[in-house]
């Protein structure tokens, strides 16, 4: 890590080098990270999408602290992840990021209306109860729900309950926020209004975002979309919004610090690639061939739809 | 497919998925029908054994003249009659024994005869003045040829009169011979006896005759059955009047020789005729002792213990022996009801805990096979059929077990079949319930209204169920109504709801106001407050502490009581119901609160989970547990040892167990109510233990979790 990315990480950035993480089950080893590099800049949204298993929640917990990487390096807002101790691991969850989970239900206490979930944390890092007031107060405008502060969650529709979530992850001022599926449980207006409300405290209150999301519509509302792929980071998704032609978004491919990348799946079904393919190195370019094709055979029609398509010939 | 069906097949998709999704519900539930039903069943089999050995010893031990039946007739036989002078009288012995029911004499043995004549005064003996006033009875005793030996002399014939003197041959035991001073061969010179009732219907009296002693007869043992507790022709009675002594002795005369009688006594031949009979006490069984003792008493109405001339005598002592046992069936089975009451109320409140913590667990699928389709009382169908399968299937095992366990000869199919039922009501009840809340048809203020009023009548019924105890009392024979048995039952549910509606409103006011507390503690005082679930399950656990209390005082004490006494089968058998009650009661407690604790879990790894995410650490989950189970205990043990008292004070000298042939009893109230306390205490340590064997590394993340709570 270089001296800017790590004065960037320091101010809620996160940086993920050769990051491992593997769950013993019984008698199964399962690695759910298989050495995956990630930098995210501090202030940016960025949605994570990927297959189910191909370890998003598990990147998300390992980076909230709810799990221990088992090798590689994992630094959120300055904390690095593996040498934590159980109690920095704590003190890292009440102050440094934010949580939210899918499931509506799992992201506050129903014995707590919706001031005192979002007062909760900030009990937790010892705030005064004059303070705790004032800023659950801020909050609860930031996401819409001041009138409703007086309500229990079963109260309050699931798009309420969201945003108080959301709410609750920004009680104690974290640099990060991290939402796995947050409108995965939610029809589509309900949906837009969460984005909507991410996207304002990003904006609004420069907090970086990392949200797990199998849904375009969030993917479409962010700059940077990276898709994880069997434990690894596959590609990323950029998108331009100050073009006259609305937002221009494009793929590519993520070389690791190894110089390793992968091809999207779509790419490698399509030219029956196998084990082996035959790279030709051009002025401005690498070509990809199978293994057996003459590199002067005309280009696959890959995908006439696809603008995504990365950055580089694939012939 | 027609619609019923489709009904049919989505209820049997319920049944399935119930089997699957509530496995650990269902075996609970199969597990405490099954152990309750165990229960009635050996309780009732032990009883119903107790019944029938008391019975037997009742009637065994019962004093002779209380389990005779005896036929007399005094009348007046004259020669003229059949040459048989024993016609008449057994004409008139069959027609007062008309009177009598024939279930009565089918439990008695085959009848004999004892003829007595009038008493006649001996003038002298051999020509000499006795020296004490003595009378002679001559008595025919049928059967009496093999309760005895001759020892001396020949047996008596017929004599002809001597110089116009009649003369009778009697024998005389060895005995009565012995302390006379007769012999064989001695004469007694005898005459009428003028105060002797049956010589009073008679214009004048007989002759002078001689009775002259022809032998002497070694008797058997007078305790023997045959002599019917009548040993007056072993020995001569000896009346002390004061200034002397009144001798009187039965002669024995052999049933031929009583024509002889009758002309000796010169037609004057009123005679006193007893048929005797002995009860067969084998004749008697539970089957039957009902139908007896109703037959005894038609047969007391009907007939005279009082014989006169004309008017035969029944005496019958049987009755008081059996209404002696019915009262102390009675009160045994009534006090075992009360026990029974007691631990059937405390599995019912533990199964309704089971199903409302099987309920946070229902809802989400039950929520999802709605949306595919399902009819809402397909899926009620459905999942009360799985119950229900548990629950028979528990029924059926455990009256299994418990008929095994007990040979006894009571049938408990009636009352494990209510009990089922009961619990099968319950469950679709719970369940219709259920499915209204799981599919978003609920409506606060319904349930809420409902709950109210429900509470209002069971507190109604149980103060009248308190004053009918306390007016009634459990006594012998008094046909106890059902509200006599129900304050073990209904004292500590009415004394819960009473304390939650005191105690509610503040305590949870206080846990919504204290942020300030600690996150810990206000997570766990608000899980306290959910009176909906930690409400119910201080109901049960306090009914539970309070039948557990009042049964093992009420068992000790009558173990205690019947100490040195002769308790009988039933007080012991009724003492021992009360002490299993008692620890059944405990059992029951402590199985729900733990089964409970267990099953809602999830809801407490839910929040252990988001407190971990806020960055809560180990000590703030410890508190949760503490401030949730701090009002718990409380509550749990005002409503234990209030509960305890009052019905203590309720039973207090209402539980007459004197006829168990034991002591007076009264529930000593202060042990009650420290049993209660202990009894509670001992709850708390395995609430404590479960709950801190449920830390969140655990229950979050599994037994393999890395060892940091909250994280892996």
């Amino acid at each position: 890590m270089t001296a800017a990315t790590g004065a960037r990480v320091a101010h809620g950035g996160i940086v993920c080098d050769g990051l491992v993480k593997i769950y013993q089950s019984a008698d199964i080893e399962v690695v759910a990270l298989q050495g995956l590099d990630l930098e995210v800049e501090p202030g940016e949204l960025v949605t994570l999408v990927g297959a189910s298993g191909s370890g998003k929640s598990t990147l998300l917990n390992v980076l909230g602290g709810l799990d221990k990487p088992t090798a590689g390096r994992a630094v959120v807002a300055g904390h690095d992840l593996m040498s934590m101790r159980s109690s920095d691991r704590t003190a890292f969850r009440r102050r440094a990021v934010g949580f939210i989970w899918q499931q509506t239900s799992r992201n506050l206490l129903p014995y707590l209306d919706a001031r005192a979930n979002v007062e909760l944390p900030m009990t937790l890092a010892g705030l005064s109860r004059r303070e705790r007031f004032r800023r659950a107060s801020e909050l609860l405008d930031v996401v819409g729900l001041a009138d409703r502060a007086d309500h229990r969650p079963q109260q309050l529709s699931g798009g309420e309950q969201q945003r108080v979530a959301i709410a609750v992850a920004l009680a104690n001022e974290p640099a990060v926020l991290l939402a796995d599926e947050p409108t995965g449980e939610l029809d589509t207006a309900t949906a837009e209004e969460i984005v909507s409300v991410l996207r304002t405290v990003n904006v609004e209150l420069g907090v970086t975002g990392l949200i797990v999301t199998h849904d375009p519509l969030v993917s479409g509302h962010v700059d940077r979309t990276i898709a994880i792929r069997d434990g690894r980071i596959s590609t990323e998704t950029l998108r331009n919004r100050g073009g006259a032609d609305g937002v221009i978004s494009r793929e590519y491919a993520v070389l690791d610090a190894a110089g390793r990348m992968q091809l999207p799946e779509r790419y490698v079904n399509a030219l029956a690639l196998e084990r082996r393919v035959r790279l030709e190195l051009e002025r401005d370019h690498i070509g990809v061939w199978p293994e057996t094709t003459a590199s002067s055979d005309r280009p696959v029609d890959v995908d006439p739809d696809a603008d995504d398509r990365p950055n580089g010939d694939v012939g | 497919m027609r619609p019923l069906g489709r009904w049919a097949t989505a209820a049997a998709s319920m049944m399935r998925l119930t089997g699957r999704a509530d496995a650990l519900v269902l075996a609970c539930i199969a597990l405490l029908v099954g152990g309750v039903a165990a229960g009635i069943v050996a309780a009732e089999r032990a009883v119903g054994g107790a019944e029938r050995d008391s019975l037997e010893l009742a009637l065994t031990n019962a004093p002779a003249e209380s389990t005779r039946l005896v036929v007399e007739v005094a009348d007046v036989f004259t020669p003229s009659g059949p040459t048989d002078p024993l016609v008449v009288p057994r004409r008139m012995i069959e027609t007062a024994g008309s009177n009598i029911d024939p279930l009565v004499s089918a439990v008695y043995a085959d009848p004999r005869l004892t003829i007595d004549a009038p008493r006649l005064t001996v003038r002298t003996v051999d020509g000499e003045p006795t020296a004490s006033p003595t009378t002679v009875v001559l008595r025919v005793q049928e059967g009496l040829e093999s309760h005895s030996s001759p020892f001396a002399g020949a047996e008596p014939t017929r004599t002809d009169p001597v110089d116009g003197v009649s003369i009778v041959e009697v024998s005389l035991s060895t005995g009565a011979a012995e302390e006379l001073g007769w012999r064989v061969g001695s004469e007694l010179l005898v005459t009428a006896t003028t105060d002797d009732p049956l010589f009073r219907g008679f214009d004048s009296l007989p002759d002078p005759l001689v009775i002259r002693v022809a032998s002497l007869l070694e008797l058997d043992d007078p305790t023997d059955p045959f002599w019917f507790g009548d040993d007056r022709l072993h020995r001569v009675i000896v009346d002390d009047t004061g200034v002397g002594a009144d001798l009187t002795v039965h002669a024995a005369v052999p049933e031929a020789q009583l024509s002889t009688v009758l002309a000796a006594l010169g037609g004057q031949a009123a005679l006193r005729v007893e048929e005797r009979r002995d009860l067969e006490p084998a004749r008697i069984d539970m089957s039957n002792v009902e139908a007896v003792e109703r037959a005894v008493r038609t047969t007391e109405a009907s007939t005279t213990p009082t014989a006169a001339f004309g008017s035969p005598a029944v005496r019958l002592g049987l009755g008081g022996v059996l209404e002696a046992e019915t009262a102390r069936r009675g009160t045994a089975r009534d006090a075992v009801r009360v026990a029974a009451v007691g631990v059937i109320a405390a599995a019912v409140l533990s199964f309704v805990q089971l199903q409302r913590a099987a309920a946070d667990r229902r809802r989400p699928w039950w929520g999802q096979v709605r949306a595919r389709g399902a009819a809402q009382s397909a899926m009620v169908a459905g999942s009360v059929t799985a119950s229900s399968a548990a629950i028979a299937a528990g029924a059926l095992f455990g009256a299994s077990i418990g008929r095994a366990a007990i040979g006894g000869v009571s049938s408990s199919i009636g009352s494990v079949a209510a009990f089922v039922a009961l619990l099968v009501v319950a469950d679709l009840v719970l369940q219709a319930g259920d499915a209204r809340i799981a599919l978003g048809r609920f409506e606060t203020a319904g349930p809420a209204r409902w709950r109210r009023a429900g509470a209002t009548v069971l507190v109604v019924v149980a103060g009248a169920s308190v004053v009918a105890l306390r007016r009634q009392g459990i006594s012998a024979g008094a046909g106890n109504d059902l509200l006599v048995v129900l304050p073990l039952a209904l004292v500590p549910v009415a004394v819960a709801i009473l304390a939650v509606a005191v105690l509610a409103r503040p305590r949870r006011g206080r846990a919504i106001g204290g942020l300030d507390l600690g996150v810990g503690r206000v997570v766990g005082l608000r899980r306290a407050a959910d009176m909906g679930g930690a409400g119910s399950l201080v109901v049960s656990v306090a009914v539970a502490a309070c039948v557990a209390a009042v049964s093992a005082t009420i068992g000790w004490s009558l173990r205690d009581a019947f100490d040195g006494a002769d308790r009988g089968p039933l007080g012991d058998v009724v003492g021992g119901v009360f002490v299993v009650a008692a620890v059944a009661a405990w059992l029951l407690g402590v199985a729900g609160i733990t089964t409970v604790t267990v099953i809602t879990m999830r809801r407490r790894r839910r929040d252990a989970e988001l407190l971990a995410a806020l960055g809560a650490d180990r000590s703030e989950f410890r508190r949760a547990v503490m401030a949730e189970l701090a009002p718990l205990v409380g509550f749990g043990l005002i409503v234990a040892v209030a509960s305890a008292w009052i019905t203590s004070a309720a039973l207090d000298g209402r539980l007459e167990l004197d006829a168990l042939n034991g002591a007076a009893f009264s529930t000593p109230r202060l042990a009650g109510a420290t049993f209660a306390v202990v009894g509670s205490l001992f709850v708390v340590a395995v609430v404590v233990v479960r709950l801190a064997a449920a830390r969140p590394a655990s229950v979050a993340r599994g037994r393999s979790a890395r060892g940091e709570w909250g994280e892996r």
